[in-house]
């Protein structure tokens, strides 16, 4: 039986055409909003069976601690423990041997503590809880707090949505016309056909897990980065066309990544949600905490120590291993050497209006949209090839 | 009366019904191709993350 997460299964679509046909037949903002929640946990019920209860309880055990966050007698105390709490989930979802191994009663709850501790819905949590901490938004009630954490169509490859955005979201939608289906039909049928035949062609066809040596090695890492970009962001089109049918704000997370100019442009058109995520979560607070103790003396060495910190954990988030330890830093790198250089390149040029005219050339442009292509396959070729890694090196998988 | 308004909307907004029946068809064609050569699981980089 496949996945109720795999898009080619016929539960999946079932499930969507019953959540796009009830929510579009409610209009009052509640019954949507349970309607919804409702879809939600019968559909995670699919993935985990008579578990679900227990995710229940957990939900429920979820609603007094937001309050407590709320109501600031919590101290930093609780939220330390609480963000404890989030990453123990998100590294078990990532290497459960290491816990089942250790404590083997754990194996029961497998299921369960790899959904709770799930990257998307760990960040969710997290992105949750601060929101309520900093009184930017009242804790949620059940129904949301299910809608937000887990909405069934935005689970398999996210995007990582903002609780601002969530909350954000009309009351209530203006009813589904004929066009706007329409665009929802083109974007689902885009996602399907750019995973199941471009992505699928391109890996059966031409990927070999770099077999050959030689050129053909160096066109396959051309091409594994333009596969992954077709199967990646084949999910994304699929859920923001979900998204769009049952009037459920679901953001964008591609933005024609190959005509980045540099690597900060990338990140501003690769995995959008993500590179927000990270900016609103680790880089500003990061940079905030480093300039308030220098005196906002040495802007340049702080913003290289948000890039490091920052994209060393995305590389973590991605996967526990050396592998993505060293694409996080290769990519925290890129993101200096781009940073030193644009402030090199203003200070030569008089400013940001020559920058502006520098960066207008159509060759310069085009070189540089090549660079970053190319800089980002090296990355892909640190996330993909089967290197032989030492045995002393741990977390391999 | 005609039961389809949003065409009528379309083709008053300079949109030719021919268009929105052609960009059903290509809908419809890439679904077509999804089945016959798409297949279920595959290798999916960024699954489970």
């Amino acid at each position: 039986m496949s996945s109720p997460l795999d898009l080619y299964s016929a539960r999946f679509w079932l499930f969507v055409i019953i959540a796009v046909a009830v929510l579009n037949s409610l209009v009052s903002r509640s019954a949507r909003t349970w309607a919804f929640a409702l879809m939600n946990l019968a559909f995670i019920s699919l993935y985990l069976g008579k578990k679900t209860a227990l995710l229940l309880v957990g939900l429920l055990a979820l609603m007094p601690f937001l309050r407590l966050l709320r109501s600031g007698r919590s101290g930093p105390a609780c939220l330390f423990l609480g963000g404890i709490g989030t990453l123990v989930l998100f590294i078990f979802n990532k290497r459960p041997d290491l816990f089942v191994a250790r404590v083997p009663a754990l194996e029961h709850l497998e299921y369960l503590l790899v959904t709770i501790g799930f990257s998307y819905v760990a960040l969710r949590l997290y992105e949750l809880a601060r929101a309520v901490r900093e009184g930017r938004h009242q804790p949620p009630g059940f129904a949301e707090a299910v809608n937000y954490l887990l909405p069934f169509h935005m689970l398999a490859a996210g995007p990582i949505q903002s609780y601002d955005e969530f909350v954000a979201q009309p009351a209530v939608r203006s009813p589904l016309g004929l066009s706007d289906a329409m665009d929802a039909f083109e974007r689902i049928a885009s996602g399907l056909f750019k995973k199941y035949v471009l992505a699928n062609l391109i890996q059966r066809l031409l990927l070999t897990d770099y077999r050959p040596t030689g050129p053909y090695a160096l066109f396959e890492a051309q091409l594994t980065f333009i596969w992954l970009y077709l199967d990646f962001s084949a999910y994304s089109d699929v859920a923001v066309g979900i998204g769009r049918l049952m009037g459920v704000a679901t953001p964008e997370n591609f933005n024609r990544p190959y005509l980045a100019r540099n690597i900060m442009d990338f990140w501003e058109r690769w995995h959008i949600s993500l590179s927000q995520f990270i900016r609103r979560n680790i880089f500003i607070p990061v940079q905030v905490a480093l300039i308030r103790r220098t005196d906002g003396q040495r802007t340049l060495l702080v913003a290289s120590l948000a890039f490091s910190v920052s994209f060393l954990l995305c590389g973590l988030w991605h996967q526990i291993s050396f592998r993505f330890l060293a694409w996080g830093a290769f990519q925290a790198a890129g993101l200096i050497i781009c940073n030193l250089y644009r402030h090199r390149l203003t200070q030569r040029l008089g400013g940001r209006k020559g920058v502006n005219q520098y960066l207008a050339n159509r060759w310069i442009r085009v070189a540089m949209t090549a660079l970053t292509f190319e800089f980002n396959v090296v990355a892909v070729f640190i996330q993909t090839y089967p290197f032989e890694v030492p045995a002393w090196i741990p977390g391999q998988s | 009366m005609d039961s389809r308004p949003e065409l009528v909307t379309q083709a008053a907004a300079g949109v030719p019904p021919w268009r929105f029946v052609a960009r059903g068809l290509w809908i419809a064609l890439r679904l077509i191709a999804v089945f016959y050569l798409g297949q279920s699981g595959g290798r999916f980089f960024y699954q489970g993350f």
